[in-house]
């Protein structure tokens, strides 16, 4: 499109139970010789989705994404790109933009649902070039590749906080089940399966 | 089929996972399936009309359908494979042309409560898997535990033989397939696997930090 306001970029890896269990869906500029990065702490769920087509796994089953992807297909609906634009009390926002029958419109959506889309529609994934000036990490002059500069966040990462999107948290209340809420599981037990989405204040 | 309303979201501390119950309309006849713990708050914040402050995939998909005048006409529990339950959601595009698609229950559930969409189950799943709550008992009572053979999947005999325990492969190797295999396990709902390969995941980690 060539729409100067935006930086296309790619999806460099999902860095797998970072802090708090929380991975991170790492970008970074497509085009660049020393491309800058954004780390995006998202959900487990949606890291599992991102990651499959990345490394070229088909489910056997097809999760939430495909689904959306076959009814898009089936619409007739072209998702055109992703763009990641804002970054509001620490959460990331993004949007799907797609046409059907010569229409673009936009969707709001949470960075990792649109990136999980982009990658199963071959949508490009672009970031606003003024987010990606404020809070990409930029490499240093001695960091020649990415495995550098993610060395270096990983390094310092106690140190640096990286933006969330917003997660899941629906706490199984009485309301929802009917019932009393089970006691909390023991740490021991909680250390078992993904961990329940956090709300991001 | 049989037309089916979700009755509850349910925790057990038997297992690691929620559980949906599905109910037959004006009737005692529960389908119990094991799903994640997103797609669990999925479908019960649908179900009791709470908005997540952010727009989640199933909301997304929602406002797809809605702007191009596209809806779900219905969802349907098809099948119950050795431990797995399969679904069919019922696409009906503008032109009132239908397609079928296949779906996990839990993508089909999330998705028909959003859209208000009817959920049916098989005669033969319900047959299968479900069973009769008496009409004096009420949301008091849990639902059966998800020891009963079709909620939890057995793991694969074969798994514990496999890379994990073989000496010949480099730790990495071994991380990175037990990763594979944890998001397959995700994306699948077998999550009785998904916690045992997590364990696994983190020994080895811890293992290769020490």
């Amino acid at each position: 499109m060539g729409d100067a306001s935006l930086i296309e970029m790619v999806v460099i890896k999902v860095s797998p139970y970072l802090r708090e269990d929380r991975p991170l869906l790492w970008l970074g500029e497509k085009d660049a010789e020393r491309p800058r990065l954004l780390p995006i702490a998202i959900g487990e769920f949606e890291a599992a989705a991102i990651q499959m087509p990345l490394e070229g796994e088909d489910p056997i089953r097809p999760i939430s994404y495909d689904l959306l992807s076959s009814m898009l297909g089936r619409l007739d609906i072209q998702v055109r790109q992703v763009v990641v634009h804002a970054v509001r009390k620490s959460i990331y926002y993004a949007r799907v933009v797609i046409e059907k029958d010569r229409r673009i419109k936009e969707i709001d959506s949470r960075p990792s649902d649109a990136v999980a889309l982009a990658l199963r529609t071959g949508a490009p994934i672009n970031v606003s070039r003024e987010l990606l000036d404020q809070v990409g990490l930029t490499p240093l002059d001695d960091e020649l590749d990415v495995e550098h500069t993610l060395d270096r966040f990983y390094e310092f990462e106690p140190q640096i906080s990286p933006g969330p999107e917003a997660t899941l948290s629906t706490p199984l209340t009485p309301e929802v089940t009917g019932r009393e809420p089970e006691p909390p599981p023991s740490p021991a037990e909680a250390d078992i399966g993904p961990p329940l989405e956090r709300e991001v204040d | 089929m049989v037309l089916m309303e979700v009755s509850g979201v349910y925790t057990s501390s038997k297992s690691a996972y929620p559980q949906v119950v599905l109910k037959e309309k004006g009737g005692n006849l529960c389908l119990p399936i094991v799903i994640g713990r997103f797609e669990a708050a999925a479908i019960s914040m649908a179900q009791n009309e709470r908005k997540p402050a952010r727009p989640l995939s199933y909301d997304l998909a929602h406002s797809v359908l809605e702007l191009v005048d596209a809806r779900i006409e219905k969802v349907e529990i098809t099948d119950l494979h050795e431990g797995t339950y399969y679904a069919e959601v019922y696409l009906r595009e503008e032109n009132g042309a239908v397609a079928v698609l296949d779906s996990r229950p839990s993508d089909a559930i999330a998705l028909a409560l959003r859209m208000g969409a009817p959920i049916f189950a098989a005669a033969a799943v319900l047959k299968e898997a479900g069973y009769v709550r008496p009409p004096d008992e009420s949301h008091e009572t849990a639902p059966p535990a998800l020891s009963t053979s079709v909620a939890e999947p057995e793991l694969e005999p074969e798994l514990d033989s496999e890379t994990v325990e073989s000496p010949e492969s480099e730790p990495g190797d071994q991380l990175e397939a037990l990763r594979r295999r944890l998001r397959q396990a995700i994306a699948e709902e077998v999550y009785e696997e998904a916690a045992r390969l997590r364990d696994e995941i983190s020994r080895l980690e811890a293992d290769a930090n020490s």
